[in-house]
């Protein structure tokens, strides 16, 4: 059986990948020849843990090509290109669009075509292909995680025209292959299933930033509430307690708007949504609002040094990252700026200079500041932090940590705390 | 239009300010900024133009010339009655404002407004807060925005300011000046409750200072004039008594009404003008009330 993968983006590589470590051969499909040369050369266009090393290992099973003839062999097709939203969060589908119509032509007539995009709930009926041969199938990636969400998924939820019938052996075997529960059902639920999981998790991250700012007022710890809430069944062990900067990333921002944009053309409430939307914009600004009341104040000309650009760690996206917007409302300060992996940004001002290295970034700063919890950034030194002229760390996420910076004589500026 | 954007990123001088308003509070304060700066400068009170008058408006239109940047303070404010006769007042006002910009589109509009265009007990304001006034004067400031965003031609600025203090307020309204005022005169201080409530003030001298960087950079849209920090009034009570070497005595009183709170979103003001820093709440009541009692020396120290 052979499997093809459409569109080397984020969600396609990484697919593709993953279904090779299952033993599967896979043709990966793009029409940028640079892409393809790239994958080629095992130079994915993303940055994953593990994405790079299990391209090699599994080089023998994957094919890369630009060529559509070559997706005549395939008898399962993913349709996978990453949909690309504007400032608002809505979904530009053009390139979805196109890449269905460019290789519908080209596909075996009875191959089976599945949508892995992230698309709004009414796409894939419309979608001009055998109704009995057409599924939708949820994504789950999530930056950073890529990998392991597509080797482990924790089940598979796959739209269809008629639930009631049996899916196609072929596609049958594959999803069988990951040894997790299969649930079919008709091609708007699932399409909804992919905004409701989404929505479930902002509602999570929305009460977390709420409850912690209260936490910060009043001088509770969210730290010490976080644990007793995992340990209730109803919220659960996995669920997403820690406080942030807002939503970010681009796909969550997506489904609220489109959910939104349905709610309205319906006539359903949607009220809640758009408080968690107005609620993402106001904790974004506490970095910002932070460095105002507590840093900016004691210095005539303050340098300030950003560590971390990506809008979260093991990810080089910095689509909506809220370093990148600190960044802008920061432009007139000196500012020294250290990513991993992220090593410019889109827009240029003068007084931004970014560093290779950690330490040299932050050898001449009054404050520190922590935008992406990288792994790396924990092992600051706070020994060599107090030697230095950093007297102030605004440290969203805790990455280091909060009594001991204290101990140093640090000031640590935490969310929750 | 619920954030600020600057026509202008670099800052550059306007050509003529127009003040309307000059005579009051805020209106005599920024005059003397930007006449500091020697700035031409044009200050229209109520002497030289009443705008409750219907000739005022024609009279405007001969003031006025399209290069100039327009600032409306000219307000009936609550403490000279907050009903339905100065709410008519006010809109006069407005209407004969607007009716002067229709003839003379001006190169640049700021309205100071209010933060009573806000509910109360809302959690967090931002600009981006649904504006629900629940009194008279915050509904005309509100229809006096709505007024001024007819005029499509004219750059238009909302400012929408919370509490302002300073030494020369002469409004006496509950909050800094009053406080400090009844314990120079009377050795304490009068609070309503328990002076439970929180507030944000803002010190005459920054709030001066946006309008003057709303100026240079032909900013438009809303911005709220806020610091972001508020206070219950008794710890404001307490900072004021603090200041004094004899004790200040700080009465309560049986609440008669539910108890309100105001809390500000302050970034917009950062983000707008990053460089920006605001007087600490201290600085500036330490500030006014030295100019009080400099002012208090003099007179009985001939």
């Amino acid at each position: 059986m052979i499997i093809a993968y459409v569109g080397m983006t984020h969600l396609g590589v990484v697919s593709a990948v993953g279904s090779a470590e299952k033993g599967f051969t896979i043709v990966c499909f793009d029409e940028s020849e640079q892409v393809i040369n790239n994958l080629k050369k095992c130079n994915p266009p993303v940055v994953e843990p593990q994405l790079a090393d299990l391209l090699k290992k599994n080089a023998d099973k994957l094919t890369f090509t630009y060529q559509l003839n070559d997706l005549q062999k395939a008898d399962i097709v993913y349709v996978a290109p990453d949909i690309p939203t504007n400032e608002l969060g809505q979904s530009n589908l053009s390139p979805i669009h196109n890449y269905i119509e460019h290789i519908s032509p080209h596909l075996k007539p009875d191959a089976i075509l599945v949508v892995l995009s992230q698309v709004p709930p009414g796409f894939t009926e419309k979608v001009n292909w055998k109704k009995e041969n057409l599924y939708y199938q949820v994504e789950t990636l999530i930056f950073g995680q890529a990998i392991n969400r597509t080797l482990f998924p924790e089940r598979f939820i796959i739209g269809m025209a008629n639930p009631k019938s049996p899916l196609p052996k072929k596609l049958l075997d594959f999803l069988q292959s990951y040894d997790c529960p299969i649930l079919p059902m008709h091609f708007k639920s699932a399409e909804l299933t992919k905004i409701a999981i989404n929505l479930f998790l902002i509602s999570t991250v929305s009460t977390t930033n709420v409850i912690a700012e209260l936490c910060e007022k009043i001088k509770a710890d969210w730290s010490e509430i976080a644990p007793a809430l995992k340990l209730d069944k109803r919220i659960g062990k996995h669920a997403y307690l820690s406080p942030g900067l807002g939503i970010s990333g681009g796909n969550l921002e997506r489904d609220m708007t489109t959910f939104c944009s349905l709610a309205s053309q319906h006539g359903t409430d949607f009220s809640v949504i758009q408080s968690w939307k107005k609620n993402s914009q106001y904790r974004l600004n506490w970095v910002l609002k932070k460095l105002h009341e507590e840093v900016i104040p004691k210095f005539e000309n303050p340098k300030l040094s950003i560590l971390g650009l990506a809008y979260k760690k093991n990810t080089s996206s910095i689509k909506n990252s809220p370093a990148v917007k600190l960044i802008s409302h920061l432009k007139d300060f000196h500012i020294s700026c250290f990513d991993p992996i992220v090593k410019s940004i889109p827009e240029k001002f003068s007084k931004i200079k970014f560093f290779n290295s950690l330490n040299d970034t932050y050898s001449n700063a009054d404050a520190l500041i922590i935008m992406t919890p990288w792994d790396e950034f924990s092992y600051l030194s706070l020994k060599d932090l107090v030697k230095s002229n950093v007297k102030d760390i605004v440290d969203p996420f805790g990455v280091l940590n909060h009594e001991e910076c204290a101990l140093a004589g640090l000031n640590h500026y935490q969310l929750g705390k | 239009m619920n954030s600020l954007n600057h026509l202008l990123n670099q800052e550059k001088k306007p050509n003529r300010i127009v003040i309307l308003g000059a005579n009051g509070f805020i209106g005599k304060t920024l005059y003397c900024l930007l006449k500091q700066e020697n700035l031409e400068v044009l200050p229209l009170g109520r002497q030289e133009l009443d705008l409750t008058n219907e000739s005022s408006s024609d009279k405007l239109v001969s003031l006025l010339k399209e290069t100039d940047s327009v600032v409306f303070l000219s307000t009936i404010t609550p403490d000279k009655g907050n009903n339905n006769e100065t709410f008519v007042q006010n809109m006069l006002m407005a209407k004969n404002v607007c009716y002067a910009l229709e003839k003379v589109k001006v190169s640049h509009l700021i309205y100071l407004s209010s933060d009573t265009v806000y509910p109360l007990n809302h959690g967090i304001i931002s600009e981006t807060s649904p504006a629900h006034p629940e009194n008279l004067f915050g509904a005309m400031h509100l229809s006096r925005e709505y007024m001024l965003k007819g005029l499509t031609s004219v750059p238009l600025a909302i400012l929408r300011s919370t509490l302002v203090y300073g030494f020369e307020d002469t409004h006496n309204s509950y909050g800094p000046n009053r406080l400090r005022r009844m314990a120079f005169n009377e050795g304490k201080i009068s609070l309503f409750g328990q002076g439970e409530e929180n507030r944000d003030h803002i010190f005459i001298d920054d709030l001066i200072k946006i309008i003057r960087h709303v100026l240079f950079h032909k900013s438009t849209g809303v911005l709220n004039l806020v610091t972001g920090q508020s206070i219950s009034y008794m710890e404001l009570a307490k900072k004021i008594a603090s200041f004094f070497d004899s004790p200040i005595e700080i009465s309560c009183s049986e609440r008669k009404n539910p108890i309100t709170h105001r809390h500000f979103d302050s970034s917009s003001i950062f983000k707008a003008f990053p460089t920006f820093k605001f007087t600490s709440l201290d600085e500036g009541l330490k500030s006014t009330y030295e100019k009080e009692l400099n002012s208090r020396c003099t007179l009985s120290c001939p």
